[in-house]
């Protein structure tokens, strides 16, 4: 189940990513983090076969993820995008069914997702009158019910940019339950304390390029993260279980 | 407690149903209670002898305002735009063109067109408007910005309006006066039986299609990566709904020619009233845009006028402006994102 990138290329305009070649294993939290406009968005895109590929090949248990058609697609691979949009006069619980559209509705498994991010009294509120923090608890909540045995792939683009420490830290716990039911998972993330706290792997990307990649105490060292960033970062102690590079104020 | 929330929203719901099962039953009603004579006289209460005419008219004007209707909610979930209706957006002044154009050519070579040509040459206008309208409101920066789609929309129709005038105008005197009285808008009281099955049959397989892919019409209204992400096939859904909507368009357009503002109001009123999910709206919209037309036509029936009826699409344009004019103000502020 391992999602395979072969000599991945992408372009947008002006702005060239890759090529990229790698491998992401199942059973792990890969973080993916750099400057803005490095290229994580569009990498991430590309990993879910979202955003086409001008060559190589990405391939997730052997199938390549852009040939899939939309049902095979929602049924193997669920993503949470940077700005979720609420569509109007839709509810919140029914936007979180959305995640359940090529499955049997299943009301319980619903609530259980919007209970896991804490929004389940909200359920029968109009969603685009949220605030964008419970936005974004509220397509979390929708990749949950997407969920099946057949998932194997989840792909987050900066889940915690809006969330306060506490829901951030519900999320991380999220990615990790993800992972380890076997899914690849992979998070583009400024939040480095979700960083330290949740990831095993980190990509380090600067220019559309993947500078660095390997677990997260040996990669996101204070010196590379310095490099990357341009600011200086400094060993934080206390945060997560391993040891977390965070920026020096 | 806990069913507490559940209960009310049923209540709404069953309200919202009440109110435009009433609102539709008054309306045919007035319809049915209230005409005018060609000389102008006002003729009021229950006619055996012109039941036939009022009943055709009922028919006509909830077949036509239904399909108009449906058409509007297809393209403002398609475009995720609440200022989308086939009229703002050139659909029904394709259909009026390419139709004038058909009819301006057909005379030329001395025959007639048929109303199920009529209406293929129609659609195929209303396709082409609606193509127009998308290539010319999409920016690489903003995507389908709401408010250039419509200036878009109102460029396009006016371009296609002149054409239908230049062909009307280039008919002989007969002709054109048939051309014209069907491109000011009406509700035919013995409506053609081609054009009405035509219209019914486009309707009703419109109108199933849209039910049973209510959910992946709310999904469309998600950004285009979460759509796919939750497994919507956003092209094929997309050429689906621009060749239904012009279809629904066109034949409307057909049988009662170029109506404002039905298909802009109708949905926000249904959406208004039972919310956004489209298993609700489809058939509340459906509901709304038959009501509204026969309702319109009813209205056109009370205004007295110099020199016999009003053209029924007068009413649709005085009284849906103003509600275009208020989505305006509220929609394009933001509510809905391209």
């Amino acid at each position: 189940m391992t999602l395979q990138v072969h000599d991945m290329s992408i372009r947008m305009g002006a702005f060239e990513l890759g090529p990229v070649t790698m491998a992401f294993e199942p059973g792990r939290v890969h973080g993916v983090v750099g400057p803005n406009a490095s290229g994580k968005t569009t990498l991430v895109r590309g990993l879910c076969g979202l955003q086409p590929i001008q060559s190589g090949a990405v391939t997730l248990a052997g199938v390549p993820v852009h040939a899939m058609r939309a049902d095979e697609r929602a049924a193997r691979i669920a993503f949470v995008p940077q700005r979720p949009v609420m569509p109007p006069a839709l509810r919140v619980g029914e936007v979180v069914a959305l995640g359940r559209l090529r499955m049997r509705h299943d009301p319980l498994a619903v609530e259980q997702s919007l209970r896991q991010v804490g929004l389940l009294e909200r359920q029968r509120d109009i969603a685009d009158a949220l605030s964008a923090g419970q936005a974004h608890r509220v397509a979390v909540a929708r990749m949950l019910a997407q969920l099946a045995p057949t998932t194997q792939l989840i792909v987050l683009d900066e889940p915690t940019a809006s969330l306060d420490p506490a829901w951030s830290a519900a999320v991380g716990q999220v990615a990790r339950a993800c992972a380890d039911r076997g899914c690849v998972v992979v998070v583009a993330t400024h939040d480095f304390g979700f960083l330290g706290a949740c990831c095993d792997q980190a990509l380090l990307m600067a220019d559309g390029a993947v500078r660095q990649a390997g677990p997260v105490a040996s990669v996101a060292n204070p010196e590379s993260l310095s490099a990357l960033f341009g600011a200086p970062f400094a060993w934080a102690q206390g945060i997560a279980t391993q040891p977390v590079a965070m920026p020096r104020w | 407690m806990a069913s507490e929330p559940g209960d009310a929203n049923a209540m709404r719901s069953a309200r919202g149903w009440i109110a435009l099962l009433v609102i539709a039953v008054a309306c045919v009603a007035a319809r049915l209670l209230v005409a005018r004579s060609l000389d102008g006289t006002l003729l009021l209460g229950w006619q055996a002898d012109a039941a036939a005419w009022r009943l055709g008219a009922v028919a006509s004007g909830a077949a036509a305002g239904a399909a108009l209707a449906l058409s509007g909610l297809l393209l403002q979930s398609m475009l995720r735009n609440p200022l989308a209706s086939p009229f703002v957006l050139g659909l029904s002044g394709g259909a009026q063109a390419a139709m004038a154009l058909a009819a301006l050519l057909a005379w030329k070579a001395g025959g007639q067109v048929s109303p199920a040509a009529s209406m293929v040459v129609g659609c195929a206008g209303s396709v082409l408007a609606l193509l127009l309208c998308i290539a010319f409101g999409r920016s690489r920066e903003r995507g389908l910005d709401p408010v250039s789609l419509v200036l878009a929309g109102v460029v396009v129709a006016a371009m296609l309006g002149a054409l239908a005038t230049l062909c009307e105008w280039m008919l002989p005197p007969p002709e054109r006066a048939a051309v014209h009285a069907w491109g000011l808008g009406r509700v035919p009281e013995a409506p053609p039986a081609a054009l009405l099955t035509t219209l019914l049959l486009v309707l009703g397989c419109s109108a199933v299609a849209a039910w049973c892919g209510g959910r992946a019409l709310d999904a469309m209204q998600l950004s285009d990566d979460e759509a796919r992400s939750v497994g919507v096939p956003l092209v094929g859904m997309r050429w689906s709904i621009v060749l239904g909507a012009s279809a629904l368009a066109a034949a409307a357009t057909a049988l009662c020619g170029p109506l404002a503002f039905v298909g802009l109001v109708a949905p926000h009123a249904a959406r208004g009233l039972l919310g956004g999910a489209h298993r609700r709206t489809v058939p509340a919209t459906l509901l709304a845009g038959a009501s509204l037309l026969v309702l319109a036509d009813a209205t056109r029936a009370i205004i007295p006028v110099e020199g016999g009826r009003l053209p029924v699409g007068v009413v649709c344009a005085l009284a849906g402006g103003p509600a275009f004019l208020i989505l305006l103000r509220r929609g394009a502020a933001g509510a809905w994102r391209a």
